[in-house]
């Protein structure tokens, strides 16, 4: 069970990443009228149209990461990383700090993209949220890699 | 949620998160072994506190949306977005200790 839950946080995660990382390209960087390629494709995406599925795919991933934690606290945290690789827990509470300050941030996130009056507010959250995706992304494949569930 | 909390609902959840972590608020722990809630700890039992931070920052984010009601400006965006971002420096400085820094 704990396998099989590693495995959707991990796709979620992805699935994350891959959006929040197309809709952070998209307002950033928008296709000035109709450009060919695969760069100019990229950034044609409507970035609105992301919104909600990056907030439900933050909250479901965050979920499954909290119902994976005890193992991980017990398992690899107290059975490994704390005598062996302190580094590696310093970086998942990075990634647990990370995690909770993303969480803040949707609701702004989801004001910007929902409401005109914040909607100065786009690309500056769109960006902090994709550089906690991620970040979290990676930290939990290198901690992963460390001692895995 | 009304959208136009958005920014007020994100100041309090980043405070309140910032405050439970500094242990202003009471700390929540969770004991896996033995699957316990306690506001107390028990030194050698491996314990989650995060569980509790994350409660306190849905107070806190419930709590502003609440007070948001009734004061009679909104929460500039980016008081919203510098606000999380700060905290979220200085609790990264704070674990500067795991690296050996």
């Amino acid at each position: 069970m704990t396998l099989l839950l590693l495995l959707v946080h991990g796709l979620a995660a992805a699935v994350l990443w891959g959006a929040v990382t197309h809709q952070a390209l998209a307002v950033s960087w928008p296709a000035r009228g109709r450009e060919n390629g695969w760069w100019g494709a990229l950034r044609s995406v409507h970035p609105e149209r992301y919104a909600l599925a990056v907030v439900v795919l933050f909250c479901f991933t965050l979920a499954l990461g909290a119902l994976l934690y005890p193992p991980f606290r017990v398992d690899v945290r107290a059975g490994y990383l704390d005598a062996q690789a302190p580094w590696g827990t310093g970086l998942f509470e990075l990634k647990e700090h990370a995690a909770a300050i993303g969480l803040a941030l949707l609701p702004l996130y989801w004001s910007a993209w929902r409401d005109p009056a914040v909607a100065g507010a786009r690309r500056g959250v769109t960006l902090a949220l994709a550089a906690i995706v991620w970040f979290n992304f990676l930290v939990g494949h290198v901690v992963n890699n460390l001692r895995g569930l | 949620m009304k959208p136009s909390s958005g920014p007020a609902i994100t100041v309090g959840m980043a405070t309140a998160y910032a405050l439970a972590v500094l242990h202003v608020l009471p700390r929540l722990y969770f004991y896996p072994r033995v699957g316990l809630w306690s506001w107390s700890a028990v030194a050698i039992e491996p314990s989650i506190s995060w569980y509790g931070y994350v409660g306190w920052a849905l107070v806190g984010g419930l709590a502003a949306r609440w007070i948001s009601r009734f004061v009679p400006w909104r929460t500039p965006w980016r008081l919203a977005l510098i606000v999380p971002l700060l905290v979220l420096a200085g609790l990264f400085w704070a674990q500067h200790a795991w690296f050996g820094l």
